[in-house]
Formats: structure tokens, C-alpha cells, sequence
């Protein structure tokens, strides 16, 4: 049976280079699934725009260690998968390995969630190679506030 | 009836609007790659994809819907042996194991 995380994660300045939001990555003794994720700011109301962006990476990068939080409290507490926020060491993405990119108003909260078990977005089971959100604003008016997405995975 | 296609890879974005209002939109993900598409599928799927936006084209090998690059490709690599290949290149006893070699 597939436990169930959550992953949250914030960056408090978005800039016009994208920056990791949130990531999570597998580990030689699983593969972690993500199953919904959602993206969202938590600065005041305008109109500026965001690119949001899901992609592949091969090197986790450095960031702030995040503890993926059981969604189901009868599950063990502890996830096998490696999940972290705020990068300030960006992952090295895969070129060409976005899974979603679309420009998002500031003021708007997409949510993804997958039905069936073929929807979900997979981490291979190697260290350090996952999926990562990352976001930046460059149009005007350009956002620098505070961003927040999160992912839930299973394994 | 059943689908023309494999319904395995559906999903749904909800997009919550500026200004309060709610747009629902159906997801798959690309069989071969995971990108995420929309389809505006007609019905309960057996009939045909909706034209516009961005239909997802299907792979006639593995039946999954797939992203325009995935289907440029002109070839069917499903995620699942994406993935094997990954696994095998970080740690070769998996290809062992793969491959159903002993010993």
C-alpha cells in the first residue's frame, strides 16, 4: 500500500531567473510518485504574472531540507523520499524535461491533481535525480514577493 | 464501448482565477515523456479528441496519449522503460536484474 506525503515549500523573493520552489527526489529504494501538486503566491494582490515550471533534475543541488509530512497519521511517519525548499544551489535540470510550464497571474492558484495510477509524475529510484517546481516573473509588472507550492507524492 | 485510447495518464488541473472564478481542466500525461497536456476530450472519451489547443495525439504501439515532441519522435519508448534505463545507468546490477541474467 502507497504511503502518502505532503512537501511544501515557499521562496521568499521570486526574481526574473527561475528558482526552486520545492523538489523531491528518489533514492535507490524508491521510486517517489507525485500525484498533486499546486503553485500559488503569498504577497499582495496585482497583476503581475508567474512561470511555473515542473522539470527534471539528475542533481539535487543544495536547499533547505523539507520532511515530507504523512498524509495518512496510521502510516509510518518517515518518508524514504529526499525532499527539499528554497534552492540556493539550483538543481541541475535535465534540458528539454519540463513537465508543465504555463504562466500563472498572481493572483491565480493552480492546483494539478492525477486520477489514475498512470497519471502520476515518477522519480526514478537512483539518489538525487527528481522532479523540482521552480518559478520566476519577468514581465511587467514583475512579482517579487513570496511564492509557495507544494507537492504530494506517494511511494 | 470502450475508449480509442488508454485512459491510464488522466488527470485535472483546477485553476482558481484572479478574480474568484473556477476553470477545470482535463489532464493526461504523456505516455512517453510525463509532460503534462490538456485534452478537451467529447463525452465519456470514445469519441473523438476535440480539435484546437493542444490535443494530445495517441501512440498506436502503447495506445497512451502523448505530447506533440513525444510524437514528432515518431517512435514508442513508454516512461516505464525511460525509467529502467535511468535505474540501470546509476546502479548496473539493476540491469542484472532486468535482464534476468543469474549469478
Amino acid at each position: 500500500m502507497a504511503r502518502r506525503f505532503a512537501v511544501p515549500g515557499t521562496i521568499t523573493a521570486v526574481s526574473s531567473a527561475f528558482k526552486t520552489v520545492v523538489l523531491f527526489a528518489g533514492t535507490a529504494a524508491t521510486r517517489p510518485k507525485c500525484f498533486h501538486f499546486a503553485c500559488s503566491t503569498l504577497g499582495a494582490a496585482a497583476d503581475g504574472v508567474l512561470e511555473w515550471i515542473l522539470q527534471r533534475f539528475t542533481v539535487a543541488g543544495t536547499s533547505t531540507a523539507v520532511t515530507p509530512r504523512n498524509l495518512d497519521a496510521s502510516d509510518v511517519a518517515a518518508a524514504v523520499a529526499v525532499c527539499g525548499s528554497n534552492a540556493s544551489a539550483e538543481p541541475t535540470y535535465t534540458a528539454n524535461s519540463s513537465l508543465f510550464d504555463e504562466g500563472v497571474n498572481q493572483r491565480a492558484t493552480y492546483t494539478w491533481n492525477a486520477w489514475t495510477e498512470g497519471a502520476q509524475l515518477v522519480a526514478p529510484a537512483t539518489a538525487a535525480a527528481g522532479i523540482g517546481i521552480a518559478t520566476l516573473s519577468s514581465v511587467a509588472p514583475a512579482y517579487t514577493g513570496t511564492a509557495a507550492a507544494h507537492f504530494h507524492i506517494e511511494e | 464501448m470502450k475508449p480509442s485510447y488508454r485512459t491510464a495518464g488522466e488527470g485535472l488541473a483546477v485553476i482558481t482565477m484572479p478574480y474568484g472564478e473556477c476553470v477545470q481542466r482535463k489532464t493526461a500525461t504523456c505516455g512517453h515523456c510525463q509532460k503534462l497536456v490538456y485534452v478537451d476530450a467529447v463525452g465519456d472519451g470514445t469519441g473523438e479528441l476535440k480539435t484546437g489547443g493542444n490535443p494530445p495525439s495517441v501512440c498506436h504501439r502503447c495506445w497512451s496519449l502523448i505530447c506533440a515532441e513525444c510524437h514528432a519522435k515518431g517512435s514508442c519508448t513508454p516512461f516505464e522503460e525511460v525509467l529502467l534505463e535511468i535505474e540501470r545507468k546509476a546502479d548496473p546490477r539493476r540491469a542484472l536484474l532486468h535482464d534476468g541474467a543469474s549469478g
